[in-house]
Parts: structure tokens; sequence; C-alpha cells
């Protein structure tokens, strides 16, 4: 696209010939095109990772542990049998085309597919994150000594491998914007606090940004937090998503796709939309939008650019009749993705901040390939849902030891309890604008450890009623409800005010 | 031997001895002493330079390594070339447990001219670990100067030395407008060739995408 720009841009009289280099260069940059380079180049350094050895082959990118890549195809494998299990119980094919009458049908109601009540009762969510977290907790390294007497090689907590994990000084020197000495939204804009301290200057600075369309400013500025009416722009400014015609078009492609093809998946989507995000007192208006999302999501190939730095491996299968011949391999479903229970709650959040869908539809596509798909994934990544369980466990242990070992007595795992908020990424556990506020700071930062210190934080603050409970249940029930709970504070005081 | 060598490298043949742990004489039980030596010689005693060594890590956490060289003839010396170099930034957790490594001749504390014999000195005091090795080991010669294969050299040397603004300044020097518009045109030719790459987004094999089981394969 700069390209084109660069081609016509030489018909214009102000552009001399003997300063050609000179002049595209300056014309890049009063045009704004180097910032949107500028920002193109900052948004893939972010996401994909730095090149490999070159004597690595593409499974080291993916995952460099090869006991983990055994550990999550072991774990692929069983789904794939899930969901074939689940094809030859119900007679249903994975794929089909669909009737014509169908396809009218369902274009008609395109804007309001939540009102279709079909019956989902024979689909059973292919997994949840418990069953996710049992796989976990079996992940050992056959190198290491897992030797059954208790030792101090052996984890108190539930994962017992052993991944590099940041203590307390190394939070504090990452997520040093976070300090007790900076303003942030959240806290330094609370009803108390006059607004000319920190809030009206901070909301200047994110003006000035998103005026400079600048992503890596824009990065930096959400991690003190993003103003309400800024944040829909800011987070499109990081993730680097305009919304061009192109785009627009590309998203009309994948939904022309979705009323060609009916996949099994779609009802798996739509089972998992009703048990959760309907029966959410906040997102349940959004219930339309997230099928219209959802459904274009499962049919979007570019989303199968993210498997070369994921650890995970789309599904494969062969068009009927076809099996075994390599031309008529194909990936199932078409971006490789299988959702799993609670999936739909990653897009409800983003439905307060987009309501254009194909806009909603780029975010949170980008969001996944950026951060999502590594919460339900085995991998040895800082930002992999294994290390943030490790993270969590450790940080517990270290600062609340007579918690932890409280409720490891009571056979009470901490983990067993916050696992499902990361998983998550905490949709659907805070309050919307408290979760809002901790996705600023996992843009901001890049990274999902936020997720294991916020988790670390909620023990840490409901440690006096933990201590007295007596059973697993007890402490779920006191942990059950974090509706009410303020993200900032709560990560402020874990990382800088505790006494260690 | 696997690897992706670059054009023109190939690694040198060799002859590598599994990685022996060091034992204290008359120990009784076998210790784990967290000390191994693999040694590597060259086919019929000959001798090579020696410009990167490749190998993938798998638990060491410290590599020493030491040569011989082809010299005046009497009692051969070893030579400490790298010292303690950290494979694992922490020893008793994952980082860098499994990952690729090169070092190359310009962080050896020595010339590796005609090396005979290279000399391994594996350290992982870490006691969670079953055991430690490097694996993969490939040992590469200097890489002869070979051809650019991308554009012709000749457009690579088109740019003229800077010369200062003619002071008679009617027409444009020729020369220059087309050199630069010749590297222009280079580019343009070399991102219309990986544009054709581009996706179309296209998920079902002519038009077909009745799927019935996934594969296991």
């Amino acid at each position: 696209m700069a390209l084109v720009i660069c081609q016509v841009s030489l018909h214009k009289p102000e552009i001399k010939l003997e300063s050609l280099k000179e002049d595209i260069k300056d014309f890049l940059k009063t045009s704004g095109w180097e910032k949107k380079l500028q920002n193109a180049v900052y948004s893939e350094l972010n996401v994909f990772p730095s090149p490999c050895h070159p004597a690595a082959p593409p499974e080291h990118m993916k995952e460099p542990l090869a006991y983990m890549r055994k550990a999550q195809g072991s774990w692929e494998k069983r789904i794939l049998k899930s969901l074939n299990s689940m094809c030859t119980e119900l007679s249903i094919p994975l794929a089909q085309k669909r009737p014509a009458s169908e396809q009218k049908e369902l274009l008609n109601k395109w804007n309001e597919m939540g009102t279709d009540e079909p019956d989902l009762s024979l689909f059973r969510p292919v997994y949840a994150p418990k069953d996710f977290l049992e796989v976990l907790m079996n992940l050992r390294n056959p190198n290491y000594e897992n030797g059954e007497q208790p030792s101090f090689r052996n984890h108190l907590g539930l994962i017992q491998v052993p991944l590099k994990v940041k203590d307390i000084p190394e939070l504090k020197e990452d997520f040093s914007e976070l300090g007790l000495n900076t303003g942030q939204l959240g806290i330094d804009d609370s009803a108390q606090v006059p607004p000319e301290f920190f809030e009206n200057e901070h909301v200047r600075v994110g003006q000035k940004v998103l005026a400079e369309q600048d992503s890596a400013a824009a990065q930096q500025y959400v991690r003190q937090g993003c103003p309400t009416a800024l944040r829909a722009d800011l987070w499109a400014l990081i993730l680097n998503i305009s919304n061009q015609p192109e785009d627009i078009l590309y998203y009309e492609q994948l939904k022309s796709n979705v009323i060609q093809y009916d996949l099994l998946v779609d009802s798996l989507i739509y089972k998992d939309v009703k048990l959760t995000a309907s029966n959410d007192d906040y997102y349940f208006v959004f219930e339309d939008y997230l099928y219209q999302v959802l459904l274009c999501f499962s049919r979007d190939t570019s989303v199968l650019d993210h498997f070369t730095y994921s650890s995970a491996t789309p599904p494969k299968s062969y068009i009927r009749g076809k099996l075994g011949i390599e031309e008529y391999a194909v990936f199932y479903p078409p971006n490789g993705v299988i959702p799993f229970h609670g999936f739909s709650m990653y897009v409800a959040p983003l439905c307060f901040l987009y309501h254009e869908p194909s806009k909603l539809y780029q975010i949170f596509r980008e969001m996944y390939v950026r951060f999502f798909f590594r919460l339900h994934s085995i991998s040895s990544h800082p930002s992999g849902i294994v290390s943030l369980c490790l993270l969590f466990e450790t940080l517990l242990q270290t600062h609340l030891p007579q918690l932890f070992y409280h409720l490891r007595e009571i056979g009470a795992q901490p983990l067993r309890i916050s696992f499902k908020w990361m998983v998550r990424a905490f949709s659907g556990y805070l309050a919307t604008d408290q979760l809002l506020l901790l996705w600023d700071r996992i843009l901001g930062y890049n990274s999902l450890e936020v997720l294991a210190v916020l988790a670390a934080a909620v023990f840490a603050f409901r440690a006096v009623n933990l201590m007295e409970v007596t059973s697993l249940a007890a402490a779920e029930a006191v942990l059950a409800d974090l509706s009410t709970l303020k993200v900032m504070p709560l990560l402020q005081i874990f990382l800088f005010a505790t006494v260690t | 031997m696997s690897g992706a060598a670059g054009p023109g490298r190939a690694p040198l043949p060799c002859a590598a001895r599994a990685a022996a742990a060091l034992q204290l004489p008359g120990g009784a039980e076998a210790a784990r002493p967290g000390v191994a030596v693999i040694d590597l010689r060259f086919p019929r005693g000959g001798a090579a330079d020696v410009q990167e060594i490749v190998f993938k890590n798998f638990y060491t956490a410290f590599l020493s390594l030491r040569v011989q060289r082809a010299g005046p003839p009497g009692p051969r010396r070893w030579v400490t070339c790298l010292r303690d170099h950290r494979l694992m930034p922490s020893p008793h957790t994952e980082e860098g447990s499994q990952d690729y490594f090169s070092l190359r001749r310009h962080q050896m504390l020595c010339d590796m001219e005609q090396v005979t014999a290279l000399r391994f000195i594996l350290r992982q005091p870490s006691p969670a670990w079953l055991h430690f090795s490097i694996e993969e080991l490939q040992v590469f010669p200097p890489a002869q100067k070979s051809p650019q294969q991308d554009f012709p050299s000749w457009l690579s040397q088109l740019t003229p030395p800077e010369q200062p603004a003619s002071p008679h300044r009617e027409l444009p020097d020729p020369e220059k407008v087309s050199t630069e518009v010749q590297q222009m045109w280079v580019l343009t030719e070399v991102i219309r060739a990986r544009q054709a790459a581009a996706r179309i987004g296209r998920f079902d094999v002519d038009g077909c995408y009745d799927v019935n089981l996934l594969s296991y394969t």
C-alpha cells in the first residue's frame, strides 16, 4: 500500500529527479506514511518472537522444550478424539455446505442470531478449563528429579515444571509505572481526588498521543490506564488496526463464508455463548455481536499465521472421500482454533468499546493472536499459562506462606481456584470497568504476567477470611464474587506496599 | 548431521566421543559430579581452521572449550579458548536448556587455526537434572566468498562516490539519477515478487468443504 502511494507521489511536481530518495522520504513523513510504517514495524516486533538460531528447526520457534511439545501434542489429540466422538454420536458432519434456503434465512437473521433457539442439548463443550488444569498438573520434565520424597525440587503447588518466573523485585522493575509515585487511572481518578492532580493532564497527554498516531507512545501511555473516552482509539492504535476498506471487505467475505458453510464448531460457539455471556449481567446485551464475531473468526484463515509462534498445531482433516490425499487436506476449523467453554468471554468485554462489527472483529482477532492463544496452550513462554500458574503459586508461597500452607493442608490448592480467572483473563469475574483497566496493562506491557500478580493480590486481600476456612468449597465461596474488587489498588499494594 | 548451513558452508567431518562424566579415582558408587567432557577429533589426525561451532544444548549450564593445535613436534598442549560460557542463565530453571547456540571465532580467547582436537567441558552445578549434554555438534570452517545470489552484483556497485553539487544546475546529473532510479526499480521488483504470495483466504478445495472427521496424524 505504501509502495503504491510512493509510485503515485512520483508524479507530483515537487519531487525532483536529482533528489529522488530524499524527496520520497520527506513525502512519506509529511503524508503520515512514515508513522504508519513505523507503527506497522513496531507491531510486528511486538507479535513475533526474536529470530531463532538458523540451525533451529521450525518446531523450536513454536516451543523450545521437547517435552512440552509432546504434552501439547497429546492434549490436542485428546481434543480431536473428543470432537470426533461427538460427531459420530450425533451423526453430524464437521462441515457441510448450507442449502440455499438456509443461506437466505441466515442472511436475513444476521443481526439477530441470538433470537434463534436451536436445540443444543446434545452438544457439550469440547473441554473446560478444569480439564486443562489436570493436564498441566501432570506435566513433568523427564530429565528433572521428580522424586517421590518431598525435597526442595518438588514444588508445593500444582505445577511441577521448573520454569523461570519473576520474583517481586523483578516485577517491581518491570511494572515500575504501577508504582506508588506514579499516577494511575483506577486509583488517582477516584471521586475523592481532584482531577487537576492527575486526571486532566493524563487525558490531555492521551489526546496528544492519538493526534500523533504513534503506536509505541500509545503502548507506553496505557500503562497508566486509558481514559474511557479514548480507550477504543488507543487500543486500535496499539494493535495497529485502522479498519481500511479492504479490512471491511475481508470481514464481509468471512460473513459470506459463514452463510455458505455450516460448521460443527458453530454449534459449540452457540452453546458457549448461551452458557456464559448470555447469562452474564454485563454482557448479555451483546449476544448478537458475539455470534457475528466468533462465527467469522472460525473461518478466518489468516489466524493460521500465528501457529508459527504458538506451541499449538491446527487440526487437519480431508475432504469427504479423499482421505489421505494431500491435495484434499484442509484445516478444521479454517482458523485452526477449537473453542472451549468460556471462549466467548474473550470477545465480550470488547463489545463495550467497539460497535462496528468489522472493527470489533479485527480488534478481537489481533488480541487473540497476540495474547489469548497463550492462555490455552502448553508452552514455556513467560506469558504462557504454565508460567502464569507457576508465577502465581510462587508469589503466593513466598509472600503469604502461612496462607499457602493452610490452604494446601485443607485440600484447597490455591491454583484450583485462581486457574479459571487467569484462563479467561478475568473476563466475567471482575466488573467491566475494572477488567478494562486490567487489559490496559496487558496491552501496555505486552505481557500476561499481570494476570498472575492480580490473582495473588486477590488472595492476599482476602487472606484473613481464607485463613478461617476449612474446605475447598468454603475457600471457593470466599473467592466466588470478585465484582466489587478494585484492580489497581490491589496490584499496587501487592507489588509496592507489601512488607517482604 | 542435520541443521541449516548457509550457502557454501558444510560442517567439517569429525568424530565426537560421547560425554564422559568426571570420576574421582577410587570412587565406589556412581556419583553425579556435574562435570562432563566431550572430545572431538578430526579424521586421520587432520587439522582444520575453525570458524564457528554450532550445537544444541541439553541442560548444560556452563561450557568451557579447549583446543589442541598442530604445532612443532612434541607434547601437545591444550589451550583454553572459552572459559565458563554461560548457556543457562539460571541453572535450576529451564531457560536456555534446549536452545541452539553458536560459538564464533571472535569469541575465543585464542587462535582457532590448524586445530587438531577440541575438548568441550560441560558443567551443570544444579542437582535437579538427571542428564546433561550437548547435541548436534557441528564445526564449520571459514566460509569461502560466494557471489551474491539475491540480485546482480553489478547493481550494488552502481552507487557513484559522493560528488559535490555541481555549480551548473541546469540539468540533473544523468549518472546519479539513473543510478537511483535503477536502485528503486530493483526494490519495487523484489517487493512485487513477494506480494504475489498474498493469501486469498479460501479454506475450501474447489468450492467443497465437506469434512467428516478429524485426522490424528
